[in-house]
């Protein structure tokens, strides 16, 4: 009999637990599904490096990213207003805080200072610690962190789980 | 039959002048091609900011193509750090991302729409020297681009 008790206030904490993490999470849930991006984001962002799945940062990052394209990690971007405009609001559509996949690049992004590179949340950190051996930076053809397919090799379908 | 004899014959008369006239027509846009456009565009530019400019020169060109800045971005001092020494050759940006060759023999088509060269020179001059491009450098770059 003790064993059924236990159980049931077992699955009672823990639905407690949930239930108090979904109330206190006054986010917007991500769930719009991930999409391809439209010709011009494909374009003007794949010119220079593989287009990053922009469910991997939230929407103030891109807005951010997007509004400093002349000092763009290093190099200017600069690109015309319309097409800045045009950018920006596909990419705040389709950051962490609203596509499906998104959440977890969320985490402890709120309390930190705005991260910029995907590869400094503290998701993504948390994801490559221990599992990069010695000299995996310098694998291909780019020593950066910003080559993921030089790792991952389904980046468009933005799932990286089986990697 | 003397009749549609007739009518074919100037049939095929008019068939081949408008040929001919179609072939002249096509000629004449294609001695202007795009590139030159563009060229003739900065010419102007550069006769208007300097009385003394006689034309562009593919040297100059491969000189500012292959001069280390160092004077913009820290990571890019010169054209040559993405697009290598070799412009026949494929670059790569510093993510890792294929650069097509910028000789004009081998993509040609990069120099065909005014507002993609403006849109990239206006970057990399930034990037690399730290300043926009003159018209001059600009021309230079292209015409150096055309030699290869």
């Amino acid at each position: 009999m003790a064993q059924p008790r236990l159980l049931l206030r077992y699955t009672l904490v823990m639905a407690a637990l949930i239930l108090t993490t979904a109330c206190s999470d006054n986010r917007v849930r991500p769930s719009a599904p991930i999409e391809l991006p439209d010709e011009i984001v494909e374009e003007e962002c794949g010119a220079c490096h593989q287009v990053f799945q922009f469910q991997m940062l939230p929407g103030v990052a891109w807005e951010a990213i997007t509004n400093d394209l002349e000092n763009h990690f290093g190099e200017d971007a600069s690109l015309d207003d319309e097409t800045v405009e045009h950018i920006q609001q596909y990419l705040i559509a389709h950051s962490a805080n609203t596509v499906r996949g998104g959440g977890k690049f969320l985490w402890g992004t709120e309390t930190t200072q705005l991260i910029l590179r995907i590869s400094e949340t503290p998701f993504w950190e948390i994801k490559h610690r221990d599992v990069v051996p010695d000299g995996g930076w310098e694998y291909g053809t780019s020593n950066s962190k910003s080559n993921c397919t030089a790792c991952h090799d389904n980046e468009l379908k933005g799932n990286y789980d089986k990697d | 039959m003397t009749r549609n004899r007739s009518m074919s014959a100037k049939n095929i008369l008019l068939q081949a002048t408008m040929a001919v006239s179609l072939g002249l027509f096509t000629v004449g846009f294609a001695a202007a091609s795009p590139t030159d456009d563009i060229l003739a565009g900065y010419a102007t530019e550069a006769s208007a900011l300097d009385s003394s400019f006689d034309g562009f020169s593919a040297e100059r060109g491969r000189t500012l193509f292959v001069t280390e800045f160092g004077t913009g971005k820290e990571d890019t001092p010169a054209c040559t750090t993405c697009h290598t020494n070799d412009p026949t050759q494929l670059g790569e940006t510093r993510a890792g991302k294929s650069i097509d060759p910028m000789a004009a023999s081998i993509n040609l088509e990069r120099y065909f729409e005014l507002k993609q060269v403006e849109k990239w020179f206006g970057r990399n001059c930034k990037s690399v020297i730290g300043r926009e491009c003159t018209p001059i450098e600009k021309g230079d770059f292209i015409t150096f681009m055309l030699t290869l």
